[in-house]
C-alpha cells in the first residue's frame, strides 16, 4: 500500500479553522491553503464589499486587492488572532481607499468620530420607537417599495453608522468582531448600531408623515 | 429581560447559552415571543434592502490568478513591525529601569529640597522663640528663670514661663520640623510655670508628655558670687539662648556629636541678639568650645558669662549652691 505524503484532501482543509489555515499559509506559503481561504470567504466578503461600496465591479476589485494584501502581509498575521476580523479590517481599508479614489465617499475613515448628537440612543427608548411608533411607519408600503426606501435611507446614514449596520445586520458579525475590525470599543459598536436604527426609524416616520401630508 | 437584551436578541448578538435560554423562555411565554417577533419585524423592515449580492462567477479563480501575477514587492521595514506588540518582560524591565534611574536621579534633589525646607522651618521656630524671649526680657528683669530660685525646676519650663506671660501663643514652634519626633499634643495644655510644676508633682507621666520638645534652653551661668543666674538680655553680648536640643546622655560627652534634630549635621542656635546661626560643630565661640557642656565639661550652667550651655528640657536650671 502506497501512502501519499504531502497531499491533503479538500475535506481535510475544509475542516480546519481559518486561523489554522492562515498560520499554515504564513509559515509554509501553501497555495492550497490560500485557495481554501479565498473560496471560503468568496461569497461572504464579496457580499459585504458590494453592499458597502454599492458597486459590484468595485467590490470585485477590492476583493482581489484584499486577498493580495493577505498574501503580501501574511508575515504580520499573529498566532491566536481571529482571522475574520483581520480580513474584514483589511477589506474595509481597501474599500475606503477605493471609494476615496473614486471620489464617492470623501468622509470615509475608520477612525472617524461621530458628533454626540448621532450617538447614545437609549436601548429602552429605541425599543419603544421600533415597536410602538405608529405601528411601523413602513407597514403600508409594498415589499419592493420598502426595500427601495431602505436602500436610499441606509445610503443617507453617516458612514460610521452605515458601516456598523452592514457588519452587524447583513454580515451577522458579533459586536466584539466589529469592534476589532473598526478598532473601537464594543460599547461604541452597540451605540452606533442603536443610533443607526433610531435614525432609520426617524426617517421612516418622517417619510410616512410627509406621505400623509401629501 | 431588559430592552438591551431584546434588541441584542433580535439582532442575533447574544451568545449561544443566553440565546438558547431566552428561546426557551419565549416558548413558554407567548407575550415575550410576540414582542421578539415584533422587534425582529421592525428591524427587518428598517434594514432589509432585499439585495442578495452574489459574487460574479470565477471571482475566486480570478483573485488567485491576480495574486499569482502580483510582483513580489520587496518588503519595507514597516512590514516587520507587528500590528499589535505583544507584552514582553524585557520591555517592562527597560521601562522599570528607566523609571528607577529617573527616581534615583530625582531623589537626592527632592531630599535636599526637603532638608532646606525643614531647615528654614527650624530657623523660623527659633526666631519666633527669640521674639517671645525678647519681649519677655523687656517686661521682666531677665530671660526666664525659675521663680523663687527654684534651681531644681526643669530648664524646659522656660516655655511655660513664656506661656504664662502670654508670649508663646503657639507651642508648635517648639517642634523642630526636621526630625518629627516631638509630640506636642500635651504641650498645648501648658499654661504657666506654676501649673507645670504642680503637674510634675501630681502626675509625673503627664508632665513628661507635656514637657517634650526639640529645643534646649540656656539657664544662665554661675556668677562670681557662686550664685546661678540668667544670662544678660543685652543684644550686644551674643550669648546662645536657645538651640536644637543636645544629644542623648551617652553621646553628650562626645564633642563630635551634634544635636539629633538635624540627624547630627549640626544645630541652629538662637543668640541674644535675636539672630539664628547654623553651626556644624558644638563650638559656638572661641572661648566656648561646647554649646551643650560648660567649660568644666558638665551639663550644668556655664562657669562664666560667655560659657553658654544649652540644656535639654528635662535638665534642671542648675544647682543654687551659694545663693
Amino acid at each position: 500500500m502506497v501512502k501519499v505524503i504531502g497531499t491533503e484532501s479538500e475535506q481535510a482543509l475544509a475542516r480546519e479553522t481559518d486561523e489554522d489555515l492562515m498560520r499554515r499559509y504564513r509559515d509554509a506559503g501553501d497555495e492550497k491553503v490560500y485557495n481554501e481561504l479565498v473560496h471560503r470567504y468568496e461569497r461572504e466578503l464579496f457580499r459585504y464589499l458590494a453592499r458597502y461600496t454599492g458597486d459590484a465591479s468595485m467590490a470585485e476589485d477590492v476583493f482581489q486587492n484584499t486577498f493580495l494584501q493577505i498574501h503580501l502581509k501574511r508575515g504580520l498575521y499573529e498566532d491566536g488572532r481571529p482571522f475574520r476580523p483581520w480580513l474584514y479590517a483589511i477589506a474595509t481599508h481597501q474599500a475606503v481607499d477605493a471609494l476615496r479614489k473614486a471620489g464617492r465617499r470623501p468622509t470615509v475613515s475608520l477612525d472617524q468620530r461621530l458628533s454626540p448628537s448621532s450617538g447614545e440612543v437609549d436601548a429602552g427608548s429605541l425599543l419603544d420607537m421600533l415597536v410602538n411608533d405608529d405601528a411601523g411607519p413602513l407597514a403600508g408600503l409594498q415589499d419592493r417599495e420598502r426595500q427601495e426606501w431602505v436602500r436610499e435611507s441606509v445610503e443617507k446614514l453617516p458612514d460610521a453608522l452605515r458601516q456598523t449596520l452592514i457588519l452587524a445586520y447583513h454580515q451577522d458579525l458579533k459586536y466584539r468582531e466589529i469592534a476589532e475590525i473598526l478598532k473601537i470599543p464594543v460599547g461604541t459598536v452597540k451605540s452606533r448600531l442603536h443610533a443607526a436604527l433610531a435614525k432609520l426609524q426617524q426617517m421612516a416616520k418622517a417619510g410616512n408623515r410627509d406621505g400623509k401630508e401629501d | 429581560m431588559n430592552a438591551d437584551e431584546y434588541l441584542d436578541f433580535a439582532l442575533g448578538q447574544l451568545d449561544d447559552p443566553r440565546r438558547r435560554a431566552l428561546e426557551e423562555d419565549a416558548r413558554s411565554d407567548p407575550d415575550m415571543a410576540a414582542r421578539i417577533r415584533e422587534i425582529r419585524r421592525a428591524v427587518d423592515d428598517l434594514c432589509d434592502d432585499g439585495l442578495a449580492y452574489a459574487p460574479p462567477p470565477g471571482l475566486a479563480s480570478r483573485t488567485l490568478a491576480f495574486v499569482a501575477q502580483a510582483p513580489a514587492n520587496s518588503p519595507s521595514i514597516l512590514d516587520y513591525v507587528p500590528a499589535r506588540v505583544p507584552f514582553r518582560w524585557a520591555d517592562f524591565a527597560v521601562a522599570a529601569s528607566i523609571f528607577i534611574a529617573g527616581l534615583l536621579t530625582l531623589m537626592p534633589a527632592v531630599q535636599r529640597s526637603r532638608e532646606r525646607m525643614n531647615q528654614a522651618g527650624c530657623v523660623f521656630n527659633l526666631k519666633q522663640i527669640g521674639e517671645s524671649l525678647g519681649q519677655y526680657a523687656t517686661i521682666h528683669p531677665s530671660y526666664p528663670s525659675p521663680p523663687g530660685d527654684r534651681a531644681d525646676a526643669d530648664s524646659g519650663l522656660f516655655a511655660a514661663m513664656l506661656r504664662g506671660a502670654g508670649l508663646l501663643p503657639d507651642v508648635a514652634v517648639l517642634d523642630c520640623p526636621y526630625n518629627g519626633r516631638c509630640d506636642l499634643n500635651q504641650a498645648h495644655k501648658l499654661a504657666s510655670f506654676e501649673q507645670a510644676d504642680e503637674i510634675r508633682k501630681s502626675d509625673p507621666d503627664l508632665y513628661k508628655k507635656m514637657v517634650c520638645w526639640d529645643y534646649g534652653y540656656n539657664p544662665g551661668y554661675r556668677y562670681a558670687s557662686g550664685r546661678v543666674g540668667p544670662i544678660s538680655a543685652r543684644p550686644a553680648s551674643l550669648i546662645a539662648v536657645v538651640a536644637d536640643q543636645p544629644p542623648d546622655d551617652v553621646l553628650l560627652g562626645d564633642v563630635d556629636h551634634n544635636s539629633p534634630n538635624h540627624y547630627g549635621a549640626g544645630q541652629n542656635v538662637l543668640y541674644s541678639d535675636g539672630g539664628v546661626r547654623w553651626h556644624r560643630s558644638r563650638m559656638v565661640a572661641p572661648d566656648d568650645r561646647d554649646v551643650f557642656l560648660n567649660n568644666e565639661r558638665k551639663m550644668e550652667p556655664g562657669v562664666h558669662d560667655h560659657d553658654s550651655v544649652i540644656l535639654p528640657p528635662y535638665a534642671p536650671f542648675g544647682n543654687s549652691q551659694g545663693r
